[in-house]
Order: structure tokens, then C-alpha cells, then sequence
């Protein structure tokens, strides 16, 4: 009975109903919106990322992954790699060669880079570099011994496509080489540091010339990038001789910007429904005041304090879950639209291009938020119960009546 | 049998001060079972406060209210509310309904805080509504039936429970003298029918000629107490 007498009472004061649940409504949308945005901003930039440098999953020897030294190779490495082929999780794999302490020389100067020596066909299933070809090609035609690289390098040394370079490097027996390399491609990626550091070769030309067959790196794909973590975790436990790390762990920035995401909602949320708490104690504080004599006569007639207490208390809760699942619909719906459509901000947001961002975002969230937006709409709701319904207890029967 | 005794009450608001007012000074009052009481006096005469007193909604400065040997001034708030509930029927002035319920779930749900088995509360609620004329309005809300309506489902409700006595302030206060009439019937004819003890107070010449017991209240002291009819 108490709870049907809560839920008729919200309805006695439509307008400041409607108007409580409006905002409900409106801030639960607002904060979805929000989020989505954000999450949808940082998934694009983190999903650029992966598509362009990191890609899911990566496997190096153990010890490569402090100092890259190019002994620290694959061990097994046929092994290690037909496991990771023939595991149905695993959509695209290359492997790569590394010399990460080389020299670029040529009389237009010299600079230290990592030389990367990779299979071009198979890049294409695991990065987008070859999309970021701004000059010549990414090792379609060539003449000699091609070399692909970064725009930065190509700036600060004044390179063209043609240009002749010579790469150094020492090899795992201590040999130093010295080959003479034609550029092939430029690419201009979002990552400038990437590109002032990084040269791109066939590996079989650094097999070739060292006579060492090895590689350092293992990169694969699967379907999403957040079946990574079980994915690298699984792989871990069949390789316990290589560390297997999905992108998080490669890259320790992409990982905890993924994980602020979820609490960038939570902030959001928090923030809103602070606001809204106000707003609530406001309408359900003039609803007890306005009920004075009720109140009196309900505990002159003999309704106990815990009772009118939980009426209280549930005519907050009613008034405030009522917009909750609305609010999330209306939000679920907004994210669903600039989900697939996109939203363009190029207008309010010019200079996100020169971040290497689209200005189109597409919002996105995890479902699991609506969970834990529908709990804080919950807890809101009861602490701003609580004033009013104190304000309550506090009534005196007689002097309630007499008001009368 | 006596119901209530009611021995040298007296209710001060703020002693010793300037402005001490003493609503109530020294009241010995008994009310037997089965009586019809009106409690008369000017206004400010303190009839309020004693029914407040006895009804234990207020507490008095000193003396005792015993109700069936129990001396409510005594007993601990939520103590008390369990004694309203149970002892005591109450009909106000106004405000005596909850505006989200039909008649019959107001008056059902005093029974419903005594925790009584559905089926009694249904059978009860039915009887009582017949009782009061309102078999026809069950189902319809406060604000859709007049004000003596309301004040019939009032009584209704403060028999629900079975009390020892129903207290009224004023009940005819708001009525005009048709519905005044038929509220009185009805608590007559309760009165008569079921022994039902009703203390109430009224200003109303035509409901003081029709009580059987008329306590005359002057500045808080009981000045005349006469059975009649
Ligand atoms: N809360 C209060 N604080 C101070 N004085 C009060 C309070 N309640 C009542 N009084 C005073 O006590 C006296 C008795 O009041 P009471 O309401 O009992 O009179 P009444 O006989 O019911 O009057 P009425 O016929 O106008 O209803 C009055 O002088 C009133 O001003
Ligand atoms: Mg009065």
C-alpha cells in the first residue's frame, strides 16, 4: 500500500513531475552523449594507432623488449610462429627484422634510425603504412635495393623519391654493413616521431646481407581490439618461451587512455547527477512541505516514522527512476545515430586535423555503462531522498493538525 | 465503565515566561463507555488541546491521562503511535483523507497498519461505508466526493480499527447544516447502535442540542458538565 500511495503522489503535481523527470531525462541523455563522444574521439585515435603502428597482439623474445638488441631474436622461431597461423583467433600475421641502433649516411647528412625489415605484402594485412604513402610507393616498383621513409627524415635531410642512401648497421656477430639503399616511398604518418626515426626494407634484403635469417617481432590482428587481452593472454600460456603483449602492454598510453574512458562516464555522470540531486531534494522538499497537515493526520492515525520515511524515500525513487530508463534510451538511440552516421565537428573543431584526427567522430559506448548509470540514477535518488524524508519525521502530529 | 480519566491536566505554553499561556488549567474529566460527548467553550478555551491531549498527539504539562488504565502521558512516542492506532478512532476538521486513495482503500488502510488479514479488511471496509451511506462512492477519490461526504468516510475510517473512542475537533466545522445533520445521524446512530464512545467539539448550537453530554470549557477549566436528553 505504501508503495501505491508513493507512486500516485508523484502524479499529483504533474507539471513538477514532468519538469523532474525532463531533467533527468535530459542530464542522463546529456552524459551518455557526452561520453560517447568522447570514448567514440579516443576509440578513432586509438583505432588509428593500432591500424597504423601497433596492430593487436605483438611477440618479441623476452629480453628484446628492454633495449632491442637485434641477438635478442625469436628462439624457435618456426615454432612459435606456426602456433600463432594456425590459431583460428588470429585474422593477419607478419614477422619483422629490426636493427634499432642504425645510420642513414649520404652527403646530404647522417641520422640515426631503426631500420624495420618487413614483408610488404604481409604489412598490408597488419598496418595502413603503405596508405601513408605521400611520394613514390610503398614496394610496388623499385629498382636496386629499396628503402621506404619518414617524411621527417625525408624534410630534415632534404630526401626525394630516387634519392640514393646509405644504411649502417651491425649484425649479431659484430660485422658492420654498409648498403647502399634507393628511396622508394615517403610516408607521413600521425606519429612525426615515427617518422623521423623509422626506414622500412624488405627483410630478405637484410637477409641478404647478413646472412642471418631472424626476426624480433611478430604482429598479428584478430577480429577487435578488445579481444587482444585474451587473446595475447592465451597465446601467452601456449609460448611461455616469447612475451606476448597486446596493444595495452605495448603501448602503455593507448592502454590507460582506454581505461580513463570508463571513468570519464563516471565523472560525467557523477557531475550531472550532483546537479540533479539538487533539483530532486528541491521538488520532493516543497512536495512534504505542501503535505504538512497529511503527514500530521497520516501520524495522528497511527503510521509509524519508518513508514512515512519509506514513503518518502520511494516517492524520490519513483519520481527519479521513471526518467532513468528514458533518459538511457534517448542517449542509447543519439549514440546509435552518430555511431553509424558520424558527427561532423570540422565546424566547432578545426584544429583537430592537425592532431591526425578525423573530424568526423563516431560515439560510441559500452552498454555496461547504462548498468552503471541506472545504479548512480538509483543511489542519487536516495541520498536526495533523505533530507526531505528527515524533514518529515521531523513533522509534530498536533501542531501539523493544527495548521489546519 | 470508565474509559477515560483524565485527572488535573494542565498544558502551559511557555512557562514563566511573559507570555505564558495557560491553555489548560487543571482538568479532571472521566468519560464512561458508550457516551456522547461535546466538549463547548469559546474559542481559545482549550478544547483542542485537551482532545489533543487525550488523544495523545500532544503532551500535557502535568496530571494524567489513563485510557484503560494505561496513562498515555507516560508512554514513549513510538509507543504511542501503536496506541493511537490501535485505541483511538480520529476525525478533524479537514484533511483527514489521503487524496491518492478511494474511499475504501483510506478507510482500509488503518487496518492495514494493524497488519489485519485481508479478507476482515474487506468485509470491514464494505460494512463501514454501508454504515455511513457511501456504498455507492467506494471507489471514488476525496476530491470527488463533497465534504460531508468526506467527513463520513473520516468517521468510517476511525472505526476501522476497532478503537476504544473516537475523538473529533470540530468535525462539522466545514459542513453546511444539511451534511452537518446527516454526520450526526450517522454518529448518533453509531453511538446508539454499536455503544460507540465519541467525544468531539464543536461551536454548533444544533450539534450541542443533540449530544447526550455537554463539557462547557472556559480559559482552560472545565465551568459546566451537563447530561442531556
Ligand atoms: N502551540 C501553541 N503555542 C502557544 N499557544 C497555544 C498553542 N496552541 C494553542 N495555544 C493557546 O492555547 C489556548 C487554547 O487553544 P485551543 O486551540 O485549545 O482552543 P480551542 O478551544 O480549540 O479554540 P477554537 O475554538 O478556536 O478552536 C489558546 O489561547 C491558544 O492561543
Ligand atoms: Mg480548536
Amino acid at each position: 500500500m505504501i508503495p501505491k500511495i508513493a507512486w500516485r503522489n508523484i502524479w499529483r503535481n504533474r507539471l513538477r513531475s514532468f519538469v523532474v523527470i525532463g531533467a533527468i531525462i535530459m542530464g542522463i541523455w546529456a552524459g551518455i552523449f557526452m561520453s560517447s563522444l568522447s570514448i567514440g574521439m579516443t576509440e578513432t585515435r586509438t583505432q588509428d594507432i593500432l591500424d597504423t603502428f601497433i596492430s593487436h597482439v605483438q611477440v618479441h623474445d623476452s629480453t628484446f623488449v628492454y633495449d632491442h638488441k637485434p641477438a635478442d631474436f625469436i628462439q624457435n622461431f618456426e615454432e612459435v610462429y606456426g602456433i600463432l597461423q594456425n590459431d583460428d583467433s588470429v585474422t593477419a600475421i607478419t614477422r619483422r627484422v629490426i636493427y634499432s641502433q642504425a645510420m642513414l649516411a649520404s652527403a646530404k647528412g647522417n641520422r640515426s634510425v631503426e631500420i624495420r625489415g618487413i614483408y610488404p605484402e604481409e604489412e598490408r594485412g597488419i598496418t595502413k603504412l603503405h596508405e601513408y604513402i605521400v611520394d613514390g610507393n610503398f614496394f610496388e616498383e623499385f629498382k636496386g635495393k629499396p628503402v621506404c621513409i619518414g617524411a621527417k627524415i625525408a624534410e630534415k635531410n632534404g630526401y626525394e623519391v630516387g634519392d640514393k642512401l646509405i644504411l649502417q648497421y651491425q649484425d649479431i656477430h659484430g660485422e658492420m654493413h654498409a648498403v647502399k639503399y634507393k628511396v622508394c616511398g615517403i610516408f607521413k604518418t600521425i606519429n612525426s616521431q615515427h617518422d623521423g626515426f623509422t626506414v622500412y626494407v624488405p627483410a630478405q634484403t637484410l637477409f641478404d646481407e647478413t646472412g642471418d635469417i631472424m626476426y624480433h617481432e611478430i604482429a598479428l590482428r584478430t577480429f577487435n581490439k578488445s579481444d587482444a587481452l585474451s587473446l595475447s593472454n592465451s597465446l601467452q600460456a601456449q609460448l611461455p618461451d616469447v612475451k606476448v603483449e597486446y596493444w595495452g602492454q605495448v603501448s602503455p598510453d593507448l592502454g590507460y587512455t582506454d581505461e580513463m574512458m570508463g571513468v570519464a562516464l563516471l565523472i560525467y555522470m557523477g557531475i550531472i547527477m550532483l546537479a540533479l540531486m539538487f533539483g530532486i531534494i528541491n521538488t520532493m522538499l516543497m512536495a512534504v512541505l505542501e503535505r504538512t497537515r497529511e503527514l500530521g493526520m497520516l501520524m495522528a492515525v497511527g503510521m509509524t516514522k519508518p513508514k512515512v520515511f519509506l514513503m518518502i524515500v520511494l516517492e524520490t525513487l519513483f519520481l527519479s527512476i521513471v526518467g532513468g530508463p528514458l533518459g538511457i534510451l534517448l542517449g542509447h538511440l543519439t549514440v546509435g545515430y552518430f555511431g553509424t552516421n558520424g558527427l561532423d565537428l570540422s565546424v566547432v573543431a578545426e584544429g583537430m586535423s592537425l592532431f591526425g584526427m578525423s573530424s568526423i567522430v563516431y560515439t560510441s559506448i559500452d552498454p555496461s555503462a547504462y548498468i552503471q548509470i541506472g545504479i548512480m540514477v538509483v543511489v542519487t535518488a536516495l541520498l536526495a531522498a533523505l533530507y526531505p524524508a528527515r524533514k518529515a519525521l521531523k513533522l509534530n502530529p498536533s501542531e501539523a493538525i493544527r495548521s489546519i | 465503565m470508565a474509559v477515560i480519566e483524565i485527572k488535573d491536566v494542565k498544558k502551559i505554553y511557555y512557562p514563566g515566561s511573559e507570555i505564558q499561556v495557560n491553555a489548560l488549567s487543571g482538568v479532571n474529566l472521566t468519560i464512561e463507555e458508550g457516551e456522547f460527548t461535546a466538549i463547548v467553550g469559546p474559542s481559545g478555551s482549550g478544547k483542542t488541546t485537551l482532545l489533543n491531549i487525550v488523544g495523545g498527539l500532544d503532551t500535557s504539562s502535568s496530571g494524567s491521562v489513563n485510557i484503560d488504565q494505561t496513562d498515555i502521558t507516560r508512554l514513549p512516542e513510538n509507543k504511542l503511535i501503536d496506541f493511537r492506532l490501535h485505541h483511538i478512532g480520529f476525525v478533524f476538521q479537514a484533511y483527514n483523507l489521503i487524496p491518492v486513495l478511494t474511499a475504501k482503500e483510506n478507510v482500509g488502510f488503518i487496518m492495514l497498519l494493524q497488519k489485519r488479514p485481508e479478507q476482515e479488511r474487506n468485509d470491514r471496509v464494505t460494512a463501514l461505508l454501508e454504515e455511513v451511506g457511501l456504498s455507492d462512492k467506494m471507489d471514488k477519490r476525496p476530491n470527488e466526493l463533497s465534504g460531508g461526504q468526506q467527513q463520513r468516510v473520516a468517521v468510517a475510517r476511525a472505526l476501522a480499527s476497532k478503537p476504544r473512542f473516537v475523538l473529533a475537533d470540530e468535525p462539522t466545522a466545514n459542513l453546511d447544516s444539511r451534511s452537518t445533520g446527516d454526520l450526526l445521524d450517522i454518529m448518533l446512530r453509531l453511538n446508539q447502535e454499536e455503544g460507540t464512545t465519541f467525544i468531539f467539539s464543536t461551536h454548533d448550537q444544533r450539534v450541542i442540542d443533540r449530544a447526550r453530554r455537554v463539557v462547557t470549557l472556559e480559559d482552560g477549566k472545565i465551568v459546566s458538565d451537563v447530561r442531556q436528553g
